[in-house]
């Protein structure tokens, strides 16, 4: 799976479990900053920072102004890490499939030999 | 134990603990029937989930399968679900009738879980109470686990195989073997060599239409037929360590641990898998990207996939 290689992308915003929290709350509908720093217990400063990061990556949208800036989540952008993440997991439930199997026609070819 | 003086309810077991992680969190592991299945059951037991509607009068299944080989099959009815912080059921089979009251106490991020079981009578409550208490606390620490797990980024597996352990140790440990299970569907899998000693290496070639990878696994202690650990690495032809081709921030290494328990005739496999020897960058990409990161926020790609089934 060929990436370019930068630090500024969606599966390095994600990997972070304060980042993961607030897309959380995002996934529920927009929210306001105050609502991300009370449902969090961080700071302004830090969940601004961690906005901010979502923002470059597209992850996150922002519409309005002042105290009204409302923060969304952008789906589609979600999507490579959505798909990564299946993927690693699937890797391990697949070849686990395959050694079940495997097993099986060992143990069909009477060729086990258990010691 | 109750006592005429005590206040207790004699039709009563309570278990309490806290846990290092949100209500939502507790909450979801104990909903999500894939979260539940790692970790419900006293120590030592795995646990299947077959029908799961936690909705007033929703069934839940399961079977715990314990470390003997018997296999319990537990019916039980919703009765209340109530998220972050309360979840009733009913619990018909087997055995024992009680109604299990789980209530989620926020403590300012962390979470106390109280566990109240109420049987139809004081008997049948003091002839539980023993095993009940201990299963309670074994329960707990298996979800204190994961939790613990799922937020270091620990990645686990667990799965039962009709094979007894001594076979599954040869099959991962076996150049003859790998081949046929290791790989993905659609690639060849070839061992350029296999030393299945602590200190030796297993150097693989995966190869597919879009190209080859490398990877090895050098090993630090074979315990047949119980126990296998090696730190796992992306390679090349020479067999040196190198960075993962689809991230330069994927951990150089993963140390594995994988062990075979004899269960009947039949083996639980569990696997962990954590970065070692790892910066931060390294440790918070891994963390990212497998699949327990579902547990700490599986609503998001809940919502993420109902918005592209839309768009679909």
């Amino acid at each position: 799976m060929a990436r370019s290689p930068t630090t500024a992308d969606a599966f390095n915003a994600v990997a972070e479990p304060a980042r993961r929290r607030l897309l959380d709350l995002l996934a529920a509908g927009e929210r306001p900053v105050g609502d991300l720093v009370s449902a969090t217990g961080l700071t302004q400063p830090q969940v601004s920072k961690h906005l901010a990061v979502l923002r470059t990556v597209g992850l996150v949208t922002v519409r309005g102004d002042g105290q009204r800036r409302l923060y969304a989540l952008d789906p589609d952008k979600l999507k490579p890490v959505h798909d990564w993440v299946k993927g690693f997991e699937r890797l391990w439930a697949e070849r686990l499939d395959r050694l079940d199997e495997y097993l099986k026609t060992l143990q069909q070819e009477g060729t086990d030999g258990d010691e | 134990m109750a006592t005429s003086d005590d206040p207790a309810d004699p039709r009563e077991i309570v278990s309490s603990r806290v846990f290092d992680a949100p209500r939502e969190l507790v909450f979801r592991a104990l909903t999500d029937p894939t979260h539940l299945a790692r970790w419900w059951g006293p120590a030592g037991f795995t646990c299947t989930v077959h029908e799961h509607d936690p909705r007033p009068g929703g069934v839940w299944r399961h079977t715990l399968h314990g470390p003997d080989g018997a296999d319990y099959h537990n019916e039980c009815e919703f009765v209340e679900v109530a998220p972050p912080g309360r979840l009733v059921f009913r619990h018909g089979k087997p055995v024992h009738h009680f109604t299990m009251t789980i209530t989620l106490a926020d403590l300012g991020g962390r979470t106390e879980m109280t566990w109240r079981l109420r049987f139809d009578s004081a008997e049948e409550c003091d002839r539980a109470r023993a095993v009940v208490t201990t299963g309670n606390e074994q329960n707990f620490d298996r979800l204190a686990a994961v939790l613990a797990d799922d937020a270091a980024g620990v990645f686990t597996v667990t799965r039962e195989f009709a094979a007894r352990p001594a076979l599954l140790f040869r099959v991962w440990t076996e150049a003859a073997h790998l081949g046929h299970w290791f790989g993905p569907k659609g690639c060849t899998l070839t061992v350029a060599a296999n030393d299945p000693r602590p200190g030796g290496v297993m150097h693989y070639k995966m190869a597919s239409p879009g190209g080859e990878m490398w990877g090895r696994w050098a090993y630090r202690e074979l315990t047949p037929p119980d126990r296998l650990v090696f730190v796992a690495s992306f390679s090349d032809p020479a067999g040196a360590v190198t960075r993962a081709p689809f991230n330069p921030d994927w951990p150089l290494e993963v140390l594995s641990t994988v062990t075979f328990t004899a269960r009947g005739d039949r083996t639980v496999l569990r696997m962990r898998a954590e970065p070692v020897n790892a910066t931060a960058a390294e440790r918070a990409a891994f963390a990212g990207f497998h699949g327990s990161m579902r547990q700490g926020w599986a609503g998001t790609l809940e919502q993420l996939e109902t918005h592209l089934a839309g768009v679909n």
